[in-house]
């Protein structure tokens, strides 16, 4: 293609006169000289945002548009620099605004620790280690600060950074803080977890790691600002020692001799300075009403108490000192209630709960190493005072008058190797007037992998939950669930529960090949289909159900009797770890009531257990080790509701008999709630079961003041409610090769008309005839002989041209070789 | 007197049009966007987001430009179209086809690759330059030969096809659109 009307110059113009310098490049040639063209290329590589790419109006050919095309594509990736960069990821927010008046309460982060290791039959204390959380682990709550010690005058003790954090400590073991499980319910506590711990097993430390140093001896210029809970403090280290922190209270004022400032009801005058032999003066004068009172000679970190009838100030030189020059003292001081001096059993400032622990220094009390404060509530009974289940107390109360943090029980924590229902729904049926036997109980719940359990045995005899039953053990091989046996009435058991969940035996089928297949639903006799083959008589095989919370995996036989006209497959299925077949009790205190004038039964689960109790078993009635479904009937008190797991043997039920029942009530936390039925279905209830298994969890959550209805900056782990989202932050992650722009291109077009033509540097794309610019300069004629092509700088312009249009696109080619050079 | 540039006044005619350029209705009505000298119309109810997305999904851009072969004003605003999409879009590494165009025929092209800073030869077939499609992470865009009745921007298949009455209408279009693409982010 040809880019320009060709036009013979019959003369050679002056410009064909300058000699190109060609230096021989591979697609065009350059001028004038080499070096004229490097010069501007260089420029123009350095200042891309300052460049255009001039197209002519004259007329152009495609080819010349993909030349400049090329070329302004080169152009603008000079203009941007690779780089790699690491994981760059800001943190995202989000702004909102509360509606009307409501206030914004952003809450802070929460940690979880266990106690773990519960034990006992009535009772469960942990003995596990004491846990410590720093700032690490609850970042917003727990702090690290610094402070700078000054040196002092004759430069003996030398400036030092100091560093002190935030602790909170969950003292362990058995003397230590410990959760208790304990029905014994007081009011309408009913059961649950607490606290049961001497006072010191909950603390807050302010750990100063290698120590501050502190003692008459050490000369600090100004004495050291503490922040104790959000508010400063002098540290007065001449008085802290072992057991005592000694503390300088109110805000810092500055003053020069003759100052006056005035606090609340005093007035403060700074009376004199004076300096003798290394250490520097100051006497105060305070002020309250008409009664002047004036201190003593005062040094750096000494105090004095003002007393003021039954009102005292204290004033605490924290620092003084003395210009020679002007002859005037000067001073830091703290004007406050009173001299702080916290011992063992001290309430902190502002705190009644929360006291002094320990005042921790080194030998010879040269340094402060910790201050902790414990939780000193006392506990009464077997729990601690308001530290039950689903409560929280407070940390120590900050300068801003609200807890550091709160302290609770979460319920139960991780370590379990039982198995267990979450909630169980029982509803009667038939007439509970009916005596023993004769009516049951379906269950309902649901596991916790959220399925829907159904215990629906339409005769007592249907159901076998499990037992520990040594009576039919065989070598290797003790079933705990004998499935498809039959009653005296012919019922055939086909129910039982596994691991919080149903097995429905649905049959046992015999092939010719003498082996068998059993089909079992999971969840109730609807639920879904297991199916186990191949089995062979008396020979170890597995039922094996996932799940992704509560799989199965048990022992199963099926055992091939043939007694007397029955043929019985019997299904034996073993307790293991992996296979609960003792579900374990719950006691739900009194069931259903019915009013004796009738209405609508309440359940209330408020008392203690008692024989009297009833409550929904799965029983064995004929002394063959059946478990079943029934009903027990006690006339005063209605309908039983409870899960319990029988281990009596020996005998019938029997009520009364509490010894032999082998049940563990302390392993749940039971909601309890005073439930109305429908009584037209005898009754049903719903019992909330957690799922937690044992061990206690701790939470500790930090706390926030709450901010005013307005705007407030969220970060991820902060809840709230009620809120307009106003704008979200969402910073992009930055990771690998990237380009990063040098300079904003300005103005954005890298490309322009050659009627506008701009730039401190212009690429001229096209000849004389096609492009204005280029007709314009001094090189233009060299275009216009056979073959040429050139990159030729003028100035600041750089014509890309050629005489047709593979020269235009060679020139245009050597141009971008050039750039990229 | 010295007549003014007739040249000058155009461009300057087509810069103004150009920021005068506000979207003026969209809608489901006729599926596309209109802005006052140009219409885009899309695959979907929003062609404006449409053309956004295919920018910010693509990694890699095919950039056509249709023209004649010899120098005419009309492809001198076809190639200053042509040049600013280039630059525009340089980091997707374009492709470059030049298609040369005479009594509404195609009858040669170039194209160029963009890679490692520079560019170098493509196929220069004409079968393939007028066939090529782009892949799922490419976008294209065709600058058709400026010799339509209306003002038209068509998303279709990971392409927009820009057809225009002229080449400064062209120019214009090209202008509407980076101005999407800036606005988008």
């Amino acid at each position: 293609m040809k880019s320009i009307n060709i036009k013979r110059a019959a003369a050679v113009v002056a410009g064909a006169a300058m000699v190109a310098s060609v230096v021989t490049p591979a697609l065009a040639a350059v001028g004038p000289t080499q070096a004229d063209v490097n010069a501007l290329v260089a420029n123009i590589k350095a200042n891309p945002a300052n460049t255009k790419v001039i197209i002519g109006t004259n007329g152009a050919a495609i080819s010349d548009g993909l030349a400049a095309a090329k070329i302004a594509a080169v152009l603008a990736s000079l203009n941007y620099e690779q780089t790699t960069v690491g994981d760059v990821t800001g943190t995202k927010s989000v702004t909102v605004s509360t509606s009307g008046s409501e206030a914004v309460t952003p809450t802070a982060s929460t940690q979880y620790m266990e106690l773990d290791n519960l034990h006992g039959s009535t009772g469960y204390l942990a003995d596990g280690t004491a846990t410590t959380l720093t700032k690490e682990s609850l970042g917003e709550v727990l702090k690290k600060q610094s402070l700078v010690a000054s040196s002092d005058f004759t430069g003996t003790m030398a400036s030092a950074t100091y560093y002190y954090e935030d602790k909170i400590e969950l003292m362990g073991g058995t003397s230590g803080l410990a959760a208790q499980y304990s029905e014994d319910t007081a009011g309408t506590k009913g059961h649950g977890l607490y606290m049961v711990s001497p006072s010191g097993a909950l603390k807050y430390i302010v750990d100063f790691g290698a120590g501050i140093p502190i003692g008459p001896t050490i000369k600090y210029q100004e004495t050291p600002e503490l922040l104790f809970l959000g508010k400063a403090y002098g540290l007065n280290w001449k008085e802290t020692e072992s057991g005592k922190l000694a503390l300088f209270t109110g805000d810092k004022q500055e003053m020069t001799e003759g100052d006056t400032i005035v606090q609340g009801d005093y007035e403060v005058t700074f009376k004199s300075g004076t300096r003798s032999g290394d250490k520097d003066y100051a006497v105060f004068q305070i002020k309250k009403g008409d009664v002047v009172k004036t201190t003593g000679t005062l040094t750096t970190a000494d105090s004095e108490e003002v007393f003021f009838g039954t009102d005292k100030v204290s004033i605490s030189a924290e620092y003084v000192g003395y210009d020679q020059e002007t002859g005037k003292g000067y001073a830091t001081i703290r004007l406050g209630t009173g001299l702080q001096t916290l011992e063992s059993g001290d309430a902190f400032p502002g705190n009644t709960d929360w006291v002094i622990d320990r005042v921790n220094t080194t030998s010879g009390d040269t340094k402060l190493l910790t201050v902790s404060l414990k939780y000193q509530k006392t506990y009464t009974g077997t729990y601690l005072t308001g530290l039950a289940q689903g409560t929280m107390i407070d940390g120590p109360i900050t300068a801003a008058g609200t807890p550091l943090f709160k302290v609770g029980l979460a319920g139960f924590g991780s370590k379990s190797t039982n198995y267990k229902t979450t909630t169980v729904w029982t509803k009667g049926m038939g007439d509970y007037n009916v005596g023993v036997g004769s009516e049951l109980i379906q269950v309902k719940w649901q596991s916790r992998d959220g399925v829907t359990q159904k215990f629906t045995p339409e005769h007592p005899g249907e159901a076998i939950v499990g037992y520990d039953d040594t009576y039919n053990a065989r070598t290797g091989f003790t079933h705990d669930i004998l499935l498809n046996t039959q009653d005296s009435e012919g019922h055939v058991v086909k129910y039982g529960v596994i691991n919080d969940k149903v097995i429905y035996l649905q049959s046992v089928a015999k092939g010719t090949d003498n082996r068998y297949t059993v089909k079992f639903r999971v969840g109730g006799s609807d639920g879904e289909l297991v199916e186990v083959a191949g089995l062979q008589n008396n020979t170890n095989a597995s039922l094996v159900y996932a799940s992704p919370t509560e799989p199965i995996n048990c022992n199963l036989q099926v055992l091939d009797f043939v007694g007397g006209t029955v043929d019985r497959r019997l299904i034996s299925i073993g307790n293991s770890a992996t296979c609960d077949v003792l579900p374990d009790a719950v006691h739900f205190g009194k069931a259903l009531d019915f009013p004796a004038t009738g209405g609508i039964p309440k359940m209330d689960l408020r008392d203690v257990l008692d024989q009297n109790n009833p409550y929904m078993v799965f029983y064995d009635t004929t002394g063959s080790h059946w478990v079943e479904v029934d009903y027990y009937s006690q006339p005063s008190t209605g309908v039983q509701a409870g899960l319990y797991v029988y281990d009596d043997s020996t005998d019938l039920f029997d009520q009364t008999d509490t010894t032999n029942f082998a049940y563990d009530y302390n392993k749940y936390h039971i909601t309890y709630n005073s439930i109305e039925a429908d009584g037209s279905v005898l009754g049903e209830a719903t019992f909330i079961v957690p799922n937690e298994p044992r061990n206690a969890l701790i939470q500790v959550t930090g706390t926030s003041t709450g901010a005013a209805a307005g705007q407030s900056v969220l970060k991820v782990g902060d809840t709230i409610s009620n809120v307009k989202i106003e704008a979200i932050t969402c910073p992009s992650t930055v990771s690998g090769t990237y380009y990063k722009q040098k300079g904003a291109i300005s103005p954005e077009n890298l490309v322009a008309l050659d009627s506008a033509a701009a730039g401190t540097y212009q690429i001229v794309v096209g000849g004389p005839y096609v492009n204005n610019v280029a007709k314009a300069m001094a090189a233009k004629d060299m275009i216009t002989v056979e073959g040429a092509s050139y990159v030729y700088a003028e100035g600041n312009k750089l014509l890309v041209a050629g005489y047709s249009a593979t020269d235009t696109t060679n020139a245009a080619n050597e141009l971008i070789q050039l750039l990229k050079a | 007197m010295k007549k003014p540039n007739a040249k000058i006044i155009l461009i300057t005619v087509i810069f103004a049009l150009a920021a005068a350029n506000l979207l003026l209705f969209s809608g489901a009505l006729n599926r596309g966007a209109c802005f006052r000298d140009m219409c885009l119309y899309g695959e979907t109810s929003d062609p404006v987001n449409e053309f956004r997305l295919l920018v910010n999904s693509s990694s890699k851009a095919i950039i056509i430009a249709e023209g004649d072969a010899s120098p005419t004003q009309t492809t001198a605003y076809v190639d200053i179209a042509f040049s600013q999409l280039a630059s525009d879009l340089y980091l997707k590494s374009p492709k470059l086809i030049a298609i040369a165009v005479k009594d509404g025929a195609a009858i040669n092209c170039s194209c160029e690759n963009y890679a490692n800073g520079t560019f170098a030869a493509c196929q220069n077939d004409l079968v393939y330059c007028t066939s090529i499609q782009p892949a799922q992470d490419e976008m294209m865009i065709i600058l058709k030969y400026p010799s339509y009745a209306k003002n038209e921007a068509v998303i279709k298949s990971r392409t927009i096809e820009l057809r225009a009455n002229s080449g400064a209408s062209l120019s214009g279009m090209v202008e509407v659109l980076r101005g999407l693409i800036k606005k988008g982010g």
